[in-house]
């Protein structure tokens, strides 16, 4: 029997200030056959806010978060430290990448020893990089 | 992607850099290095996409200048980005039209 199910088990949810990295983000995704209704945050304040909203709620909780690190008001490392407070309280453990502009630093390192990040891409997502969101969302 | 969805990515694209060039342009006035690197970043995130390197490499020069607070700097690289903007957004906007 396959791993892998054919209709996606799992949501993302997209975490990103800039327009068009979230649009063509958004639809490297679709073309890649991951559904199109994954969850949309232009901030990481908004992120928290639904998280906060639905952290009882198993279907409402993504799976996956695609995160950048550069945004105002609460940046990607920030939202991170508000993210372990509340996962506890979430029905649900959410597994978190970075997409991030920024080359890797020893902040992710940081955050990967914690157990918070488990994977690091540079924007744009290249082939490789899709394939292992794929392989996440895929499979049961 | 579909032609319908990159031309919305191109109008996306060019709504986007008009904005935050004028943006830019203000708070160079106004020596806010620190929006100007966070500007410059935005820009820079956004032309990677089309491979415009020599923007993305004027604008990765900007964020650094921002940082050491050189507005002589960053003065003379936004005389070279502007303009280059204006090129990109024009070539655009004709192929949409």
């Amino acid at each position: 029997m396959s791993i892998y199910s054919v209709q996606p088990k799992k949501t993302i949810m997209l975490i990103d200030d800039h327009d068009i990295s979230l649009f063509v983000t958004q639809h490297q995704l679709i073309a890649a056959g991951i559904p199109s209704d994954n969850l949309l945050q232009p901030s990481g304040f908004s992120a928290l806010e639904y998280l906060e909203e639905n952290f009882i709620n198993n279907e409402k909780l993504p799976d996956l978060i695609l995160l950048d690190i550069n945004m105002p008001v609460i940046n990607g490392w920030q939202f991170l430290e508000k993210i372990e407070a509340m996962q506890s309280k979430m029905v649900k453990k959410i597994t978190i990448y970075i997409l991030s502009s920024y080359g890797q630093t020893s902040e992710f390192d940081k955050w990967k020893n914690r157990g918070m990040v488990k994977k690091f891409f540079e924007k744009p997502l290249q082939s490789e990089d899709i394939i292992a969101i794929k392989n996440f969302i895929f499979t049961k | 992607m579909d032609e319908k969805t990159v031309k919305k990515l191109l109008t996306l694209f060019c709504e986007s850099a008009q904005t935050d060039i004028k943006n830019l342009e203000s708070q160079i006035a106004t020596l806010e290095f620190e929006q100007i690197h966070n500007v410059s970043h935005k820009l820079k995130a956004g032309v990677r996409y089309f491979f415009l390197d020599a923007l993305s490499t004027r604008l990765e020069q900007m964020q650094l200048a921002a940082k050491n607070r050189d507005a002589h700097l960053i003065q003379n690289l936004f005389d070279e980005i502007k303009p280059g903007f204006n090129q990109v957004i024009s070539d655009i906007k004709k192929m949409l039209s």
